[in-house]
């Protein structure tokens, strides 16, 4: 008899269990659908959970950054004899380069002066520290412990000492989410100097993004400099992104930013201040328009290059996050 | 309605062991996610949060309910950045294939025990690659998922000596006796 109930309640659990299995089955497909669709609610509800659990991140953060810190230490503790060498030769070619720069700086002042060039105000930014990274192999991404409260605006340049590390992708109040620029979906409008062809540096998981669309591929060489063109009014224009390196026949650019010792980074504020709606419209006359007009439009996605960016060229109009690497010099 | 209370209500010790797991694969997503360099041809993390759920499902099948678990593995999608719903799916049902299993691990080795966890990993991740295909996203390389399993399988001994410890999950036999080691 009562074996005869301890399968009943065996056969009732696992049909029970069958059950639970199909609902987690159809909410789990229909989470994978809202994911691809760019639900906004979901991205919603991973900021209001990344903000929620970011002082844990900070917690578990610690212990393997110490640990990491100290292996990569001892490393530099091994060849710190080729490392003085190379510093010291290195120290020499900055020299020389630290006087050319002083003479250009000077140069360049007089002729903006001559020239009557008005400079952008330099980018504010907020810098954040990187307190977990994806894990795993299907994206690129980190998240930064600065948020809306800190300043941070949703699609913010991310930058390190050296250069272009990603953007903001989703916002909290306290946590910030980066998409890299290796990740798949990452396509930044760049231009390649001193050549000016246009590209699109597209991630690719590789820690050398490809050059995509160069509109003059014969005119780039290995060695060219990378820096972003400003179209599109995400990036700032003449941000440093790397250097064009040549790889099985494909361009691509050695990115300047370290991935591998990348613990803050600078997240600008930029906005450029354009007329432009985000979607086509008819044209109409400017009183109609004046009173259609969105008061704070977003930025354009694709198109023309918005205000304040100078064209391939053009004199520098304008200049670099202020305390960022400075653009690297051209040539 | 007695059998259903029966099924339903869990045996006296096992919820809060249930909650020790849950709060353990929290932890994991926590060490999981921590930045050790974000190269893209870095190491990646293993899969820490597969571990402690296997570990616990053959040991203890009733300490891995279904809808913990998939809470466990929506949280860890939601903040890992992997496809949301996709590392919770593949979670659950390998939660599920190795409480089958379960019964006929408890005298088996340890070795016997890393294989088909290696197995059902394997094959999760497989699942989440073609997912991803059919979902029209793009799926990340084969060899990153490939080096993401050998590492997940190494960390296998590392994670059993923690839960273990941490939440005394032990193999237990119909008779009652233990297995040697486990």
């Amino acid at each position: 008899m009562r074996r005869g109930r301890q399968s009943e309640t065996a056969d009732l659990e696992r049909r029970i269990r069958q059950v639970l299995l199909g609902i987690v089955v159809v909410v789990s497909l229909v989470f994978m659908g809202l994911w691809r669709a760019d639900n906004p609610r979901l991205t919603q509800l991973r900021t209001a959970l990344i903000d929620a659990v970011s002082p844990g991140f900070d917690w578990a953060a610690e212990p393997v950054a110490f640990v990491t810190s100290m292996l990569r230490d001892f490393q530099g503790f091994i060849d710190v004899y080729a490392q003085n060498r190379e510093l010291r030769r290195e120290i020499e070619g900055l020299r020389a380069l630290r006087e050319k720069a002083r003479a250009l700086e000077e140069q360049n002042a007089q002729l903006a002066a001559l020239m009557n060039v008005s400079l952008a105000p330099p980018l504010r930014f907020v810098t954040g520290d990187v307190i977990a990274d994806s894990g795993g192999p299907f994206s690129e991404s980190a998240l930064v412990n600065v948020g809306l409260r800190d300043g941070v605006q949703d699609g913010a340049a991310a930058v390190d000492g050296n250069g272009l590390v990603g953007r903001a992708v989703g916002v909290g109040a306290r946590a910030t989410r980066l998409m890299l620029v290796t990740d798949f979906s990452s396509k930044v409008p760049v231009v390649i100097r001193p050549s000016g062809a246009r590209a699109i540096l597209a991630g690719d998981a590789t820690s050398a993004p490809r050059l995509d669309f160069i509109d003059d591929p014969e005119s780039v060489q290995p060695g060219d400099v990378v820096e972003t063109s400003g179209e599109g009014g995400v990036f700032p224009p003449r941000l440093p992104v790397g250097r064009v390196i040549q790889s099985g026949g494909t361009l691509r650019a050695a990115l300047a930013a370290d991935f591998a010792r990348l613990e803050f980074v600078r997240l600008l504020s930029y906005r450029v201040e354009s007329d432009m709606a985000r979607e086509g419209s008819v044209i109409v006359p400017a009183r109609r328009r004046a009173l259609d007009r969105v008061p704070d439009a977003q930025p354009p996605e694709t198109g023309v290059p918005a205000g304040g960016v100078p064209a391939a060229g053009a004199p520098a109009a304008v200049v670099p996050a202020a305390g960022t690497a400075a653009a690297q010099p051209e040539g | 309605m007695a059998g259903l209370g029966d099924a339903l209500t869990p045996a006296p010790g096992t919820l809060w062991r249930v909650v020790l797991v849950l709060t353990l694969g929290l932890a994991a997503v926590l060490v999981e996610a921590a930045p050790v360099g974000l190269t893209p041809r870095g190491l990646p993390s293993p899969d820490l949060v597969f571990l402690v759920v296997a570990v616990v499902a053959v040991r203890r099948p009733d300490c891995v309910p279904i809808l913990p678990v998939f809470a466990l593995g929506l949280v860890r999608d939601l903040l890992t950045d992997l496809p949301t719903g996709l590392g919770a799916l593949t979670l659950v049902l390998s939660a599920e294939v190795l409480r089958t299993q379960a019964a006929a691990l408890a005298r088996a080795s340890l070795l016997r025990e890393a294989a088909i966890i290696a197995v059902v990993c394997l094959v999760a991740m497989a699942l989440q690659y073609v997912l991803t295909l059919a979902m029209l996203a793009q799926p990340p390389y084969v060899m990153a998922v490939v080096r993401q399993w050998l590492l997940t399988v190494l960390a296998w001994p590392l994670v059993l000596i923690v839960v273990r410890g941490i939440a005394g999950v032990r193999a237990e036999t119909a008779d009652g006796s233990r297995r040697r080691g486990a």
